[in-house]
């Protein structure tokens, strides 16, 4: 591994949509202790809310779609980065680009800014090895990456990018669809505990590569925590638990 | 944040719809307008709980409620949260305006001590069953035959029917826009994510219902249309 000192301790952060662009000590989680913070997503211009923006439960779950709005970043570089400087844990910059030179333009920003341990970076659904090589490349520099893979296509792409220059792979929300009362379908983003077992396979096979893991995906009790660092993961991310108040 | 034990002592069938008596501290008791974010032990979500009515030891929460939710749960609540109702000192004419389902968020502003003074008529998309005595109701489509009457609006308006706001522009004019709006809407984060499913358009720029809100100046809304 590499040359960066980026260390978890505890191996629980949040995953990156879950608790805004800044951590707040007042959590209850935060007060027992994370080891990285991670924004939410930032893309480089202003990203406008979702026209059709829903939060719709299923058994064991909920999908959601909100279009990842984020006042751009140096609207967040602006509002944010003394809190992230003040904090004691390290900050993880989750980031949404749409190309290689969006990305290079945010990390170049970033690594100036005192607070700012890591950049994670946000990958499509539909994405390539391909084409995350080609973010991976436009993201290095001082600021180790972490690569979030989406649920669905994390196997393909983690096996696929093994000798990639990252620092560790994260997993993402899979999308899927739901029929609206309406009518029509609406696609989101999927969380929910119904999800773990699926998270949890996923990255047990992942964490057999050389690439480091960070598990994510329905963790809703505390000893799934202990479960994804049993089977390698060297961390694990919190999703839409953090939104419970509570285990 | 402030997060404390509390518990569903009773579940009402009243003012249309399943409404829940929540036990729990005063100081976890939302103002109008506010909310308190509620987790049963089996939900994967919170849902927001407004004031229906203040009680001694808690609060009765507007209809809906979950239709699990049974007497005795015990809830994990965070709150008060958001920004509720602040109505002005000097009105003298108030005008409900319940453009959802229920009128139930409304009815603590008939409890305060404004009413004293204040003359309070309530317009309502549905017949709202329940009422005090001493509250005099219309349908929403006579609003147009008081909108001058009124010196400020306070309205309950769920975020799928914002488009009403153009309708209320056009019967109101441009003169006068006095009021708030509690506008509902899901609210998975509960404000500690940003997550952006509550976003709603405030004038030039996008809100947070569970953060910015849920109560929005009535211009400020009117603004965007």
């Amino acid at each position: 591994m590499p040359k960066y000192d980026l260390v978890f301790a505890p191996p629980v952060m949040n995953a990156a949509g879950s608790l805004g662009f800044s951590p707040k000590s007042h959590h209850p989680l935060l007060q027992g202790g994370l080891g990285a913070f991670v924004t939410n997503p930032i893309s480089l211009g202003q990203r406008t809310p979702a026209n059709q923006r829903i939060c719709m439960e299923f058994d064991r779950g909920f999908l959601l779609h909100s279009g990842h709005p984020n006042p751009g970043l140096s609207s967040v570089i602006r509002r944010y980065a003394a809190s992230w400087q003040g904090t004691r844990i390290p900050v993880i910059a989750h980031l949404l680009g749409q190309s290689a030179q969006e990305v290079q333009q945010m990390v170049r920003r970033l690594e100036r800014r005192v607070g700012v341990s890591a950049i994670e970076l946000g990958l499509a659904n539909d994405c390539t090895p391909a084409a995350a090589s080609e973010l991976i490349q436009a993201a290095q520099g001082e600021l180790p990456v972490i690569l979030r893979l989406p649920l669905e296509i994390a196997i393909m792409l983690g096996e696929a990018l093994q000798v990639a220059p990252v620092y560790a792979f994260s997993l993402g929300a899979p999308r899927g669809s739901m029929n609206q009362a309406k009518g029509g379908l609406v696609h989101g983003r999927l969380y929910g505990p119904g999800l773990f077992p699926l998270a949890l396979a996923i990255t047990e096979r992942l964490a057999k590569g050389v690439v480091p893991v960070i598990g994510a995906g329905g963790i809703y009790q505390p000893d799934q925590i202990e479960t994804m660092l049993a089977v390698g993961a060297t961390a694990v991310q919190l999703d839409a638990v953090l939104w419970r108040l509570g285990w | 944040m402030r997060i404390v034990e509390g518990r569903v002592r009773e579940v009402r069938e009243i003012y249309g719809g399943r409404a829940a008596v929540i036990a729990c501290p005063a100081r976890s008791v939302p103002a109008p307008g506010q909310y308190c974010l509620a987790v049963s032990e089996q939900a994967i979500l919170g849902i927001p709980l407004f004031l229906a009515e203040s009680l001694s030891d808690g609060f009765l929460a507007s209809p809906p409620i979950p239709s699990d939710w049974q007497p005795g749960m015990p809830l994990r609540l965070s709150g008060p949260l958001g920004k509720g109702f602040h109505l002005p000192q000097n009105i003298l004419r108030l005008a409900l305006v319940a453009a959802g389902d229920s009128a139930a968020c409304l009815l603590p502003l008939v409890n305060t001590d404004l009413a004293k003074q204040t003359a309070i008529t309530l317009f309502s998309k549905i017949p709202q069953p329940d009422l005090p005595v001493y509250l005099e109701a219309y349908p929403l489509t006579s609003l147009s035959e008081f909108s001058h009457w009124a010196d400020f609006l306070a309205i309950d308006l769920p975020e799928e029917r914002m488009g009403w706001l153009e309708e209320l522009h056009a019967i109101l004019g441009q003169t006068n826009l006095h009021g708030q709006v509690l506008v509902h809407s899901a609210m998975p984060c509960g404000g500690l994510g940003a997550c952006g499913v509550c976003a709603v358009p405030v004038g030039r720029k996008w809100k947070l219902i569970c953060s910015d809100g849920p109560v929005f100046d009535l211009a400020s809304l009117l603004e965007r249309s």
